[in-house]
């Protein structure tokens, strides 16, 4: 009854379509982001994984200004 | 997750504490519930969905009121309180969920759910979790959004065959589950997520061009789609709440309409009848009329005889009348020729000089013919007095209305047969609608018709401004493009911010069809083994899977079987469970009610002989007829842990006890 797949098909599909579009982001970056709408997708709040992407997005940016 | 037992307290027809421990042994891991019909094996079904979910379903997978899942004789003895206990164990940790509902203290006879306090509970190792995370650690291992397929209503079965038509709403709410089940939703909501960002970012990055001379038009531009969009998405928000509503009540109404369905055709058929019953019974009349109407003239029908005897000595009469005066009249004219012959003494005839003797002759003749011409008396009045008489008898013996008051009669009498079963009709339809509120349900279904009306109207505008809404982000994306030619707007961080939402967007947008793909390929191929393993037609080569799951049987040359039999759309839909749980999931628990209702012997031993291997605990709610405990059980007897037995104390009252084996 978990979904903790051991080959998680949302993800391999994820990572696929970001070589599909040529995406410029880091796969980690991708993986991260999966990882918050795991974590709270039977979550009725919406506010809260927004909330953690907004908070990725702005390390990520951050982390590039460091570079 | 494994299940390890349920208990309940005054659960639907289990009055008092039942329990049931379930399997847990891998080899041992098949559970069957045996239970008649009415017995309680859905209300167990319904105890494990409330123990984790705090609902109970009924038909058509409506949401049962609280008030009606507390034991009714409990209630009648003044105890309005129930409560389930589910224990399991899930990732190495052990978990008690207990759950219970009691009516407010103020309460007399509760009638609503609100009437009850509810109150919940739940222990991991020992140790109690926080009351606002516990629906997330439920979630974790058994979302409500895919328990329909380890809580498996087997009389919900025919439902996966609207799977396979587009645009169906059952079809569509089978394949949101699906989709929740295989993982698409995760993809969904970082879509959602990433849209979001994008939007907050093109608002910031709005008000950061304000600041930049010579970007105003831009910026004009940006804030008049940014407003639009909004709106858009507020109109859709509102009407697809609208449409969810319409279809809730309608759906209501569907299931009002198909329950008074015989109700509604016996008030048709009454109606119908009352207007045959009125035409009859005008008709009737009409005839009596002019069957009175026909009997003024009857008489003449009983004096035919006499009048026709009447008739036909005056027609004697009459020829003798004529016959005299012709005869007179030929005499008449021989005697003007003897006296012409006479006067002038050349015969008439020959032309020739009469001579004496001759004209002696003659003399005597017209003497002759003379005194014959005065004895033929002819009655000239006489003679029209009769012609007057035969055609007033002729008047009398006109076709007479005999003929036709018969033809009425017939007719009466075929009516008044048929006007004795219309009432009969009529009192047995009266009968049968006698108590119910016609009116209400013929209102009902004009609503419902209405509402149709209303749910293609508002899906419609839905499509016109989703299409709006499209071409305004579209717009957006232009700016956004241009834009990042522009130096001092490239480098604004709600720039960047965009950039990379934009980016994750198109990533999660495109990862959504990729994965729907993978699945499909994944599903069609599991299902298409596990229908293999089921089916006993050796000549089906699998399944095809369509865009919303649906599953077509091909043939042995791959072509689609286009008729199904009940038991065929059953397998294919266990496939589909089953391949749906292969695909998605981890193997979990499957808790089957009555899942073999319309299948044959040989579909039900390959359905007990695959399925323990494809679940790590199978747990049957059946009745006798399903699975036959005399030989169905044979095949499988090494994997089942136990059996029990839903046994009725009445009507209202059934326990449940484990048989051995």
């Amino acid at each position: 009854m978990s979904t903790e797949n051991d080959q998680d098909l949302a993800l391999t599909a994820l990572l696929a379509a970001a070589t599909d579009v040529e995406a410029v982001l880091p796969v980690s970056f991708i993986k991260a982001s999966y990882a918050i709408q795991r974590r709270h997708q039977f979550n009725q709040d919406q506010t809260i994984s927004m909330h953690d992407l907004e908070k990725l997005v702005e390390d990520h940016l951050a982390q590039g200004e460091a570079k | 997750m494994k299940l390890l037992k349920l208990t309940a307290t005054n659960f639907m027809p289990y009055k008092g504490t039942m329990s049931l421990s379930f399997p847990t042994s891998p080899e041992q891991n098949v559970m069957l519930v045996y239970g008649d019909n009415m017995r309680g094996k859905t209300s167990l079904l319904n105890a494990l969905r409330w123990a984790f979910y705090g609902k109970a379903l009924g038909r058509h997978s409506r949401e049962l009121p609280l008030q009606d899942l507390i034991n009714k004789e409990a209630t009648l003895e003044g105890d309005w309180s129930m409560e389930t206990c589910i224990t399991f164990e899930d990732g190495g940790h052990s978990y008690e969920y207990r759950r219970r509902a009691t009516k407010h203290a103020l309460v007399s006879k509760p009638s609503r759910p609100e009437d009850f306090e509810i109150s919940r509970g739940l222990l991991r190792d020992g140790i109690a979790i926080n009351g606002y995370l516990i629906d997330a650690e439920i979630s974790r291992f058994a979302p409500e959004q895919t328990s329909r397929f380890f809580l498996f209503d087997g009389e919900l079965l025919q439902e996966y065959e609207s799977l396979l038509i587009d645009g169906n709403e059952q079809g569509r709410k089978i394949k949101e589950s699906i989709e929740q089940a295989l993982g698409v939703p995760t993809l969904i909501k970082g879509r959602e997520d990433a849209q979001t960002l994008l939007k907050s970012a093109q608002k910031q990055q709005t008000r950061d061009l304000e600041k930049i001379s010579g970007m105003e038009r831009q910026v004009d531009r940006q804030r008049v789609l940014q407003s639009e969009i909004e709106t858009f998405e507020r109109d859709i928000d509102d009407q697809e709440k609208q449409l969810k509503i319409t279809k809730a009540d309608r759906a209501l109404l569907d299931d009002f309409i198909e329950a008074t369905e015989q109700i509604h055709a016996a008030k048709v058929r009454l109606t119908a009848n009352q207007e045959n019953l009125f035409t009859n019974t005008q008709t009737q009349k009409d005839l009596e009329i002019q069957r009175l109407g026909l009997m003024r003239d009857a008489w003449k029908d009983f004096i035919r005889p006499q009048i026709t005897l009447k008739r036909d000595h005056l027609t004697e009469e009459n020829n003798k009348l004529a016959e005299a005066m012709i005869r007179k009249a030929n005499i008449a004219g021989q005697i003007e020729q003897l006296k012409k012959s006479l006067d002038s003494a050349i015969c008439h005839a020959c032309g020739q000089a009469l001579h004496q003797s001759q004209r002696e002759l003659a003399g005597a003749e017209l003497g002759r013919l003379e005194a014959m011409h005065l004895g033929i008396a002819v009655d000239e009045a006489a003679r029209n007095r009769i012609s007057a008489e035969i055609r007033d008898l002729d008047r009398l013996l006109k076709p007479g209305p005999t003929s036709q008051i018969k033809f009425c009669d017939k007719e009466i009498s075929k009516l008044k047969v048929e006007q004795t079963k219309l009432d009969n009709e009529i009192e047995r339809l009266h009968d049968q609608i006698k108590g119910q509120d016609t009116a209400e349900i013929a209102r009902k279904r004009a609503l419902r018709d209405g509402l149709i009306k209303i749910e293609g109207a508002t899906e419609q505008s839905i499509r016109a401004t989703k299409a709006k809404l499209d071409k305004n982000n579209k717009d957006l994306q232009m700016i956004a493009k241009a834009l990042q030619g522009i130096p001092t707007a490239r480098a604004a961080k709600s720039t960047q911010i965009m950039n990379v939402a934009g980016e994750l967007e198109r990533i999660y947008g495109r990862s959504i069809d990729r994965l729907r793909d993978d699945l499909k390929t994944r599903v069609e191929q599991f299902a298409s083994d596990a229908f293999k393993a089921l089916s006993t037609q050796a000549k089906y080569s699998g399944l095809r899977i369509n865009n919303n799951y649906g599953l077509a049987i091909l043939d042995e040359r791959g072509h689609e079987v286009t008729i199904r039999s009940a038991g065929a759309e059953q397998i294919v839909a266990l496939s589909l469970i089953d391949g749906l749980a292969r695909a998605g999931r981890a193997a979990g628990p499957i808790v089957m009610d009555t899942p073999f209702g319309r299948l044959d012997p040989g579909h039900r031993a390959n359905i007990l002989k695959y399925l323990p291997t494809t679940t790590n605990q199978l747990i049957l709610f059946v009745h006798e007829g399903e699975v036959a405990r005399s030989h169905d059980l044979s095949q499988i007897s090494s994997r089942i842990d136990s059996i029990y037995e839903i046994k009725e104390v009445s009507t209202r009252h059934s326990k449940i006890e484990k048989v051995r084996i």
